[in-house]
């Protein structure tokens, strides 16, 4: 078998729609998430608590308007453990990764918001 | 240098030329400044581009914020002795009330709705809400009340759609209604809020409330870059769509996922149907775009309340172009100008919903 090594106009063509094609795959099926976030924000009553790094595991037990809400920060993620609300839907939220990821407890006044990874938007609506 | 010298280097050049034409051509995004604040019973996010104030100005600006929002939420109350507290207070012993200044325009904006909804928005649920415990995070229920306690409650003036007004009083067909603004007010706080945000100077700025958001100017010389979350997220899959919000507009969605409880593996979130007093089936979420963030507000519930058999109806009777609902089943229906506005980012299946003229 034999090879041409000279680059011909037809090969250029093909190049040029390849990468065409490539970049409406990546719009198509990478189009930005929220990627992996760095740090966790805990407000308790809209003021900022605490700043956890999500790269270390910790526990943080915080005190909000009705009891404690216990934070667990494991694997890179953060969660509500505990919170002394009646129907724990901040503890169903289960942990949060990513950047723009947010829980709160609302009876207990004790928000969570990740920052950092892909922070593509500039607000989140929900 | 020799012509086979710069026939390599050509290409590698060509390259470098290009990535630095790409990162000089950046426009050069600003920081955002973020502000939280405790408010309405959520958490409140003021977002201002670094270059629009310094960050002393726009703390002090959201300290306002914060001021302006605790004195509206004082008077919205639907109980107690504030300005809505009291309507209500005497629309129990009467089927006329004294409507006072501070509430008619949004009372009268409401009853409008209302009316155009087909009751599918309707704040007239107050008793319904509180018998449903939804008024208070803590004292939702574990399991739906009784059909007769519901049914009761529907034999009472519920709808405001129903009632009367004039320049100074409210008048029901009997006593009993109740007035629960929680599906509009939280649209008029957002603009006030950024009306403070304007009087301090600071000219562009987005106001989010517990998910909810309006935005003012820009950022640098891009829209505002907004996403909506998905309905029912998952590891991988958090994020909906993607939109950008101009100077003026306001985004709201209405979602089964905010505050419910389940009982016998069933599902019971707050977005009650006004016309039969108990959650709104068919649909996980709606999501409502307009310049009013009032009106993008209750849209969003009525929307939702619609359902995808009276999602065209209902977006047109409010004039709303720009509206998306998510069924039950996670298949997206949005109308032909808001399909334009969004980058899909999950894969959804999506029908383009033509409005009736």
């Amino acid at each position: 078998m034999t090879t041409n090594p000279q680059r011909t106009h037809a090969d250029l063509v093909v190049i040029g729609l390849l990468l065409v094609g490539v970049g409406m795959a990546f719009g198509q099926w990478w189009a930005p998430q929220a990627g992996p976030a760095d740090t966790a924000l805990v407000f308790v009553g809209g003021g900022e608590r605490a700043r956890l790094p999500l790269h270390v595991d910790a526990t943080l037990e915080v005190a909000g308007t009705i009891g404690i809400s216990r934070l667990q920060v494991a694997d890179g993620g953060i969660r509500f453990a505990d919170s002394p609300c009646r129907h724990k839907l901040c503890v169903r939220a289960g942990f949060l990764r990513h950047g723009h990821d947010a829980a709160a407890c609302v009876p207990n006044r004790v928000s969570v918001a990740l920052t950092g990874g892909n922070r593509s938007y500039d607000s989140i609506n929900f | 240098m020799n012509a086979a010298l710069v026939r390599r280097l050509f290409a590698p050049a060509l390259i470098l030329v290009m990535i630095g034409v790409l990162v000089l051509r950046q426009p050069g995004d600003p920081e955002l400044v973020e502000r939280q604040l405790y408010a309405l019973g959520t958490q409140v996010t003021v977002s201002v581009p670094a270059t629009a104030a310094d960050a002393d100005i726009i703390s002090a600006a959201v300290g306002q914020v914060g001021v302006a929002l605790a004195a509206f939420q004082r008077t919205w109350q639907p109980a107690g002795d504030g300005r809505l507290g009291t309507l209500n207070n005497s629309l129990a012993e009467s089927a006329t009330a004294p409507l006072h200044d501070e509430l008619r325009p949004l009372i009268a904006q409401a009853q409008d709705l209302a009316q155009r909804s087909g009751q599918r928005f309707d704040p007239g649920i107050a008793k319904l809400v509180q018998l449903w415990g939804f008024d208070d995070a803590e004292a939702f229920r574990d399991s739906p009340p009784a059909d007769t306690q519901i049914d009761a409650l529907l034999d009472q003036p519920h709808l405001l759609a129903n009632a009367r007004l004039d320049a100074t009083t409210l008048a029901a067909p009997a006593p009993g209604l109740a007035l629960d603004m929680g599906g509009i007010a939280k649209g008029t706080a957002v603009s006030r809020s950024l009306d403070v945000l304007r009087s301090a100077g600071i000219e562009h700025a987005l106001v989010n409330a517990g998910g909810d958001m309006q935005a003012m100017g820009q950022v640098g010389r891009r829209p505002w870059h907004i996403a909506i979350r998905h309905p029912r997220p998952t590891e991988t899959r958090r994020l909906l769509a993607a939109l950008d919000l101009r100077d003026g507009e306001a985004v709201f969605t209405s979602g089964d996922y905010e505050r419910f409880f389940e009982h016998d593996g069933q599902r019971y979130h707050h977005l009650l149907d006004p016309r039969t007093g108990r959650p709104a089936q068919g649909a996980q979420s709606a999501t409502a775009l307009h310049t009013d963030a009032a009106v993008a507000d209750a849209a969003a519930t009525a929307l939702f309340v619609a359902g995808v058999e009276d999602f065209a109806k209902t977006a047109a009777a409010l004039d709303i172009t720009h509206a998306l609902l998510i069924d039950a089943e996670g298949r997206a229906f949005a109308t032909p100008q808001m399909q334009q506005r969004l980058e899909w980012l999950s894969n959804t299946d999506v029908t383009v919903v033509e409005l009736p003229q």
